[in-house]
């Protein structure tokens, strides 16, 4: 299989241990190397500021805080990001609107699917 | 103008007058004639000895007697004795003796032939040269009494019926003023009834009521639709604050009344809103568990050299998850006691192997999962290599608690000891990542596992706080 992820850095913030682990586990299967997985939002912007993340997978909604703001520092600095939105979420704001999104649980397919069209599109961002 | 012969004489006449005056008494008794014949009301005229001089078509009809059982005869004897009416007695002999006249004397009495009647009585004595008579005239009141009563009774129904619902309501005339104010009404808004009567609505309690869609559907509404249905009205009360109502109103055209009902659905909206927040947190909760255990499958599935192997490993994780909810649903606090997360863990493994010491602390559910699962791989490992794996093994858990930073801390130590040391321990999988960091990952705190020559030690620290600033 050929790696889909190679010399890729792939930011995960998930609050949740199992699931931050699963997604972990599943971007080393693409190939990528993982920043974090972290659970909050302080100790994700020291790796941003210490790591070259090369796209970002962000749980919308972390433990009584929600990602949106470093969503938009990373989009703005031209990172290509993932949001994961809950199975309870709300609608996200209009300018997320072309911004990929998984709902959780997220499959592998589905994951794979979302970084395929960043990565072998060129640096692209897909249109939804 | 014609003087009936009830007026009073003047004794004065002069004898000059007397043949004129003749001409006018004839016409006097004549008229007096007719006029008894005449008048829808009963009148009876007894002479001194209290025998019934005339009596008159109405009276005949009201008491059903006989002209000739009545003429001549005792009052008190006519009609087989029913008018032997010891307040009549009374009356009469005082209009005899004393009195000029009597009006309205109230009389209730209970007739043979026509029952229960309840009679105003005008007793006046006529004095003349040659008798003494009595005018009676009988007024029954009795159906208007009864009327009377009636209204009174719907009345006191009405207002009766009115102050037991407990819904406040309001009786307005078609100028919007208060009729009635039932008790609830009085009580939700904070009025004294004395405050509500005959003022217009918008006016109570310092203009409160003046509300635009009340406005509106008194004003608008009502005069087209006859009625309308929990209307919801929002608005701040100065003396109660914001209510929820539904305003239910009737016109009541026969009355020339509205009905005004109002329900104050402000506590049971909130509840539902608090009942919808429960759900509604417990659907997540019940998600995020199912993710959890999703994500722990694969995980599982991940670390697992064998299908045997998976499924062991797996099922007892769920096991563990599930017992650890049990606990915390069996809680109400919602909490799990530590020393009731260990024994449940080590509840296979009885015995005088392990012992547990440390003071009750009790832990929010996502740390109490966190601590189970860390628990749970320890004791998987102890089993599988280390102290419950022996004869020789012995564990001894326990706990201390401390305050940090205003932040309460626990440290929680497990010490394996009589188990030889074994390289194939050292070996870090699944189980010890899940030691090492399913609970400081998301909720702070350090836990580190060492392997003594003679066991493992897992010290695991933490804050009993949930969130961490972030």
């Amino acid at each position: 299989m050929s790696a889909l992820l190679d010399g890729i850095t792939v930011l995960v913030v998930e609050d949740q241990f199992f699931i931050a682990l699963e997604l972990k586990a599943m971007i080393r299967d693409l190939g990528g190397t993982v920043a974090g997985p972290v659970a909050h939002l302080d100790s994700a912007r020291t790796l941003v500021r210490q790591e070259q993340i090369n796209c970002a997978i962000l749980d919308v909604k972390l433990d009584g805080n929600t990602s949106l703001p470093l969503a938009d520092e990373l989009i703005a600095s031209g990172v290509p990001v993932i949001l994961v939105s809950g199975y309870d979420s709300n609608q996200l704001p209009n300018r997320f609107a072309d911004t990929p999104k998984l709902r959780k649980p997220v499959s592998v397919a589905e994951l794979t699917r979302v970084l395929e069209r960043i990565f072998q599109q060129g640096a692209s961002p897909t249109s939804g | 103008m014609p003087r009936l012969p009830t007026t009073k004489r003047s004794g004065k006449q002069t004898s000059l007058g007397r043949g004129l005056l003749k001409t006018h008494m004839e016409l006097d008794s004549r008229l007096a004639e007719a006029m008894i014949v005449t008048v829808r009301q009963p009148l009876m005229v007894l002479n001194a000895e209290l025998r019934v001089e005339r009596a008159n078509p109405a009276f005949y009809d009201l008491f059903k007697v006989e002209p000739g059982q009545t003429g001549g005869r005792l009052i008190y004897e006519i009609g087989n004795g029913q008018w032997n009416i010891p307040p009549l007695r009374h009356l009469l002999d005082a209009v005899l003796d004393g009195e000029e006249h009597v009006e309205n004397f109230r009389v209730e009495h209970e007739f043979e032939d026509i029952g229960r009647r309840i009679m105003l009585l005008n007793a006046r004595r006529i004095v003349d040269e040659e008798a003494r008579l009595v005018l009676l005239t009988i007024n029954d009141v009795t159906e208007l009494e009864r009327a009377r009563f009636e209204l009174e009774g719907q009345k006191e129904f009405a207002e009766k019926l009115s102050n037991s619902v407990r819904e406040a309501m309001i009786v307005l005339g078609w100028d919007l003023r208060v009729s009635h104010a039932n008790e609830t009404f009085c009580e939700t808004f904070k009025v004294r009834p004395e405050e509500t009567e005959g003022r217009m609505i918008y006016d109570l309690g310092n203009g409160q009521w003046n509300i635009p869609r009340l406005r509106l559907l008194l004003e608008d509404i009502l005069p087209k639709e006859r009625s309308f249905d929990d209307y919801e009205v929002e608005h701040d009360f100065e003396t109660i604050g914001r209510r929820t109502m539904l305003l239910n109103a009737r016109r009541l055209d026969h009355a020339n009344q509205i009905l005004l009902a109002i329900r104050d659905v402000t506590e049971k909206l909130r509840f539902e809103a608090q009942e919808r927040a429960k759900v509604g947190e417990l659907q997540h909760r019940v998600k995020n568990i199912l993710a959890n255990v999703r994500a722990l499958f694969a995980l599982s599935r991940r670390h697992s050299l064998t299908v045997e192997d998976f499924v062991t490993s797996f099922e007892s994780r769920l096991a563990s998850l599930a017992q650890t909810q049990d606990l915390l649903v069996s809680n109400s606090s919602d909490s799990a006691r530590l020393d009731e997360l260990v024994r449940l863990e080590l509840a296979a493994h009885e015995g005088d192997k392990v012992v547990v010491q440390g003071p009750r602390v009790d832990l929010p559910p996502r740390i109490a999962q966190a601590v189970a699962m860390a628990i749970h791989e320890l004791v998987t490992n102890a089993a599988k290599y280390g102290a419950l794996s022996r004869e020789s093994g012995s564990i001894s858990v326990g706990w201390r608690t401390e305050q940090r930073d205003g932040n309460e801390y626990i440290t929680f130590q497990w010490r394996e000891r009589g188990v030889p040391i074994q390289i194939a321990a050292t070996k870090k999988g699944f189980g010890s990542e899940i030691i090492e960091h399913s609970l400081p990952y998301a909720l702070g705190g350090k836990a580190q596992l060492a392997f003594h020559s003679d066991g493992v030690e897992c010290i695991i620290e933490f804050p009993l706080s949930e969130h961490r600033d972030s």
